[in-house]
């Protein structure tokens, strides 16, 4: 069973090093970690890694808590934030994992021709969506700085995790946020000029139009 | 790329607002946003509005968000 303890409770157990108290949070970690990964059943990792997987990450976890357990205000349940920065070692590790098995940034720097795995379900609406992403692409290569554009096409397009971004660039997790919220920004705007909506391109990319329609 | 993916990827262009809160401030709130859903009360009503929209423009913070309430839900 868990430990019941108020947030003052673990607080003074944990500041006197009580090993018993340690011992309890590890063994809470552990068991949510598990739960976790049970249930999700992450792609890309098996099953037979989630115990070493999770003991890597609440160790992690439970150096962090030494480390920062007096930057911790009260916000919470402490067992919640213990929690976040778990989750955060283990997710980290299984995105890590995943970009290492799948995927790599096309050097280029440029948007793909198309970017979808699929394509439309007939002819016309596949010409009205190539249309519609000519158009994209085009503000992509124009409106955005060299920058916004390589995170956007690394995270997005991509899908290579924000920290691993970020390391590359070496620069942080919220400087590589920053600049896809800014290219995001860029091309609202250069959209909104042109007069197109989102329901307008929803509509195209949905397959939701009738003939004739587009943007 | 999926198309559900980028499907996201327009809905997030048209919700970007002028300021959006970081990664690292999401990360501060999650604990308090995640205990008050646990609790069965409203995030919206809480002084936590950002945090719902940092996670709509954000899927691994949202990822997180999910993971987190798994494994708060599970471990006690």
């Amino acid at each position: 069973m868990s430990e019941k303890r108020t947030n003052a409770e673990w607080l003074e157990a944990l500041s006197a090093d009580r090993e018993s108290a340690w011992a309890a949070l590890r063994d809470q970690v552990v068991r949510g970690l598990l739960s976790y990964l049970r249930s999700s059943r992450p792609v890309d990792v098996d099953e037979h890694a989630f115990p070493a997987l999770v003991d890597d990450a609440t160790q992690e976890t439970l150096l962090t808590v030494r480390a920062k357990l007096g930057t911790f205000r009260g916000e919470s349940r402490l067992t919640t934030w213990v929690y976040r920065i778990a989750v955060n070692a283990l997710l980290t590790e299984i995105r890590r994992r995943r970009w290492e098995r799948r995927s790599s940034v096309d050097p280029s720097g440029s948007p793909p021709e198309w970017p979808l795995e699929d394509q439309a379900p007939n002819p016309e609406l596949e010409a009205q969506q190539r249309e519609a992403w000519r158009l994209i692409k085009s503000l992509i290569e124009q409106e955005l700085t060299a920058h916004q554009r390589g995170i956007l096409l690394a995270h997005v397009f991509h899908q290579k995790p924000l920290d691993l971004v970020a390391a590359d660039l070496g620069i942080s997790r919220d400087a590589v946020y920053k600049a896809i919220h800014d290219a995001r920004r860029n091309l609202r705007a250069a959209l909104l000029v042109k007069g197109i909506t989102l329901e307008a391109t929803l509509a195209i990319f949905e397959g939701k139009i009738g003939p004739g329609s587009g943007i | 790329m999926r198309r559900d993916q980028f499907l996201q990827l327009l809905r997030s262009i048209f919700r970007a607002r002028e300021q959006e809160m970081p990664c690292s401030e999401f990360f501060e709130l999650l604990p308090r946003y995640v205990d008050v859903v646990l609790a069965g009360g409203d995030p919206a009503t809480e002084p936590l509005p950002d945090v719902a929209h940092h996670m709509a423009q954000c899927q691994e913070c949202a990822e997180a968000c999910e993971a987190l309430l798994r494994v708060a839900r599970s471990a006690e």
